[in-house]
């Protein structure tokens, strides 16, 4: 793969490397620093990639690799509380529509969860089938149901108290 | 949820930027590292492999010794680093399955720290040695009528002694010294590590 081929697969599929960063990142500089980070972690590994997966999972595993293990010291560590304030009050000043709501309750929720656990249920959201969760995260189907189970209630739990502010 | 999640279009960042961004460095902390052990090698051959060729020109190589002594060192320090950076190349797989590499990570990295405490530890019975060596040929005026210098007065056996307590001594010392700082930079690491595998494991 040329370089242009590769910068426009990442191009493409730039949405996966996007989400992960929002999940992973409170802030928006250290979400362009882990995009970069994981941009040049697909470049270098790209000669390593055989096509025995597809390459929307390859990348993937490298994007969670490099957002799960990247220990650095964050540029501006803000607590989650501060960052879900800010998010959630940029809802009611301007005039952002009900899904924009729903969804930065959605962030906020996930935000509370595990690094694993957020890796399972962004893969979950993706409309990854448990098998391909596997092949990605390593964990045995039937371990990642009883997972996603647990995971659901917590989010609905979460995403409840987050509305109602509490 | 996942009406939610697919009805949101994230950021996007444009070819020329995406481009940009290849010929950056990397800012992974093994990548760091890696280039940290670079350069202390290179200023190890510099500086060693400097004063050795030094004694092996100077004083019509008389102390020659002294040259060869350093020469050692050198690949001691040599296999210091050969040994490290290996451990820091095997010490990630980003392609992999997330469990597998953050086990590989966490065992690695294990390896890594206990090679770190063992070779930080050796270095002094080793500099211990080749100082002996050094001091032994040049006889400096400050040491030769003490303990630590063999003379009439001076017996091999308290000579030997002194020099082994002092041995002894400074790598308990330095062990302990070691041990310490070698937690303070990893232990976070691990833990952090093993939580994750933990979670994975659940």
């Amino acid at each position: 793969m040329t370089q242009e081929e590769f910068v426009r697969e990442v191009q493409i599929n730039q949405g996966i490397i996007q989400k992960i960063c929002r999940l992973y990142c409170q802030t928006q500089p250290d979400r362009e620093d882990l995009f970069q980070e994981i941009v040049v972690q697909l470049w270098k590994g790209l000669p390593k990639f055989q096509g025995q997966s597809k390459f929307t999972t390859w990348i993937y595993r490298v994007a969670l690799n490099t957002a799960i293990s990247d220990f650095r010291k964050k540029k501006r560590a803000i607590p989650i509380a501060v960052a879900e304030v800010a998010l959630l009050e940029g809802r009611n000043e301007s005039s952002q529509d009900e899904s924009e709501e729903q969804f930065n309750t959605l962030y906020v929720a996930i935000n509370h969860l595990p690094e694993i656990d957020k890796a399972i249920v962004m893969l979950y959201l993706e409309d990854k089938s448990y098998e391909e969760m596997e092949d990605i995260l390593g964990i045995n189907t039937n371990n990642l149901r009883v997972k996603m189970t647990r995971i659901k209630d917590k989010l609905r739990q979460l995403t409840k108290s987050i509305s109602h502010g509490t | 949820m996942k009406n939610i999640w697919h009805d949101k279009s994230g950021e996007t960042t444009g070819p020329d930027k995406i481009a940009a961004m290849l010929s950056r460095r990397s800012h992974n902390p093994i990548e760091k590292m890696r280039r940290n052990l670079r350069m202390e090698l290179l200023i190890m051959i510099v500086m060693v492999g400097g004063v050795a060729i030094y004694y092996f020109i100077a004083f019509k190589s008389e102390y020659s010794i002294i040259g060869w002594a350093y020469a050692l060192l050198l690949v001691l320090f040599g296999y210091y680093f050969f040994r490290k950076n290996r451990l820091l190349r095997e010490m990630q797989c980003s392609s992999c399955r997330i469990k597998s590499n953050l086990e590989l990570q966490l065992r690695m990295l294990e390896r890594y720290v206990r090679f770190y405490l063992l070779s930080g530890t050796a270095i002094v019975p080793i500099l211990f040695i080749f100082l002996g060596i050094v001091l032994y040929h040049k006889k400096p005026a400050l040491i030769s009528k003490t303990i630590l210098y063999p003379s009439s007065t001076n017996p091999v056996w308290k000579f030997l002694l002194a020099w082994l307590i002092l041995l002894i001594v400074s790598t308990a010392i330095i062990w302990v010294l070691n041990r310490g700082y070698v937690n303070k930079l990893y232990g976070r690491h691990i833990e952090k590590l093993k939580q994750l595998v933990l979670q994975l494991s659940e």
